[in-house]
């Protein structure tokens, strides 16, 4: 996958390339500079052709639709992979606090149910015993 | 009055089920109305005629899986041996080996402008896409025509790119500036550095060089200086005016 995208990556640079070139041309345009533009032309086709032949091989790419919106306002792509960690980081946190809140709910709730019925709390600490021998 | 049949529970007794469950896990009721299960006073659970536990038959109705041990025969059984389902209180990032790519992007500080990201792209790239059409989103919301094929222009058709000679006109030629370019303050600092510690009077030209860019920098910061204590002035003075 690596290698293809390479590939596609010097297709790309080189196409841009060629425009570049067309330009410096054109800007200031002289008549003996028609072969080389018509050559640069030629150049331009061959490099679409060239794309379109990678696009095959990159079918099951999928890009995220919001880079999209960081490159469209000039920003760096690497910076929606920072606040997607950055994220998930943050979530990952908040719900591991949840976790931890709820099992020392359910500590709390079984040292009290404990005290008001406790024949019935026996019966259920067997059950899950039995249930994590079996498992184990 | 009318509506008072609803309560009569003597006439619901063909709907409802025979043998109803308790309300919550735990009923003392709960084995009177199911099948007559040995009751047991050891606290563990009623064992059947084959003289195996049943949990499924046990005192605890709508007792859920605990995570990762789920009961055998269950909806979600899982073997003994395979592994226990991940919640948020693992870090995910070591889980899934991100470590690397989390301080590569979260340590180290990324650039902002999207030159940072493609250096060898020629031309404007850091300014917004929507400014001159250029932008991602309308390539997906206008999408082009593709699936035509390519083929290379003949001679008759190159006869179509024929220009006049001489220059474009001056609307256009900012479309092929190139941004300036950015000098690398690290070079300078050893530049610095080498400079003292090699010759000394070789370096009077390039410490020239260097005491005119710092008396730039300095005018710059002074400039900025005046501006913030201006701004300040006009503050009090408004709220002076306020009072």
């Amino acid at each position: 996958m690596a290698e293809k995208l390479e590939q596609l990556e010097q297709h790309l640079e080189q196409f841009i390339e060629n425009t570049r070139q067309m330009g410096i041309i054109v800007s200031d345009f002289q008549p003996q500079g028609q072969p080389v533009l018509n050559q640069k032309i030629h150049a331009m086709i061959t490099g679409m052709q060239e794309i379109d032949r990678c696009k095959a091989q990159l079918q099951d790419v999928q890009v995220p639709l919001e880079v999209f919106e960081y490159i469209d306002q000039g920003r760096n792509p690497q910076l929606y992979t920072k606040d997607c960690m950055e994220k998930s980081l943050a979530k990952n946190e908040q719900v591991k606090g949840k976790i931890d809140a709820l099992k020392k709910f359910r500590s709390q709730l079984m040292l009290e149910l404990d005290k008001v019925f406790p024949e019935e709390i026996a019966k259920y600490k067997a059950a899950r015993e039995i249930v994590k021998e079996e498992h184990t | 009055m009318a509506g008072d049949e609803r309560w009569n529970y003597g006439n619901m007794d063909m709907y409802l089920p025979q043998n109803p469950p308790s309300s919550g896990a735990i009923s003392q009721n709960y084995n009177q109305q199911t099948e007559p299960l040995p009751h047991r006073t050891d606290g563990e659970p009623p064992v059947t005629q084959n003289g195996q536990a049943t949990h499924e038959d046990s005192a605890f109705y709508l007792l859920k899986d605990m995570p990762g041990i789920p009961r055998p025969g269950g909806p979600h059984h899982v073997s003994p041996g395979a592994q226990v389902d991940i919640t948020g209180s693992v870090n995910l990032i070591q889980h899934h080996g991100l470590e690397h790519s989390f301080h590569k992007f979260c340590g180290k500080k990324v650039k902002e402008p999207l030159s940072n990201f493609l250096p060898n792209l020629p031309g404007f790239i850091d300014t917004p896409g929507l400014q001159d059409g250029s932008s991602l989103r309308s390539l997906i919301e206008k999408p082009p025509i593709v699936g035509k094929e390519l083929y290379q222009l003949s001679g008759p058709q190159l006869q179509g790119f024929r220009l006049h000679p001489g220059p474009i006109p001056e609307q256009y030629r900012l479309l092929h500036q190139q941004p300036p370019a950015k000098k690398k303050h690290k070079n300078k600092k050893h530049k610095r550095e080498h400079s003292k510690t090699s010759e000394d009077g070789g370096a009077s030209s390039t410490a020239s060089g260097e005491k005119e860019k710092k008396t730039k920098k300095q005018k710059k910061h002074e400039d900025s200086e005046k501006k913030e204590k201006k701004k300040k002035k006009d503050k009090k003075k408004k709220k002076t005016g306020s009072t």
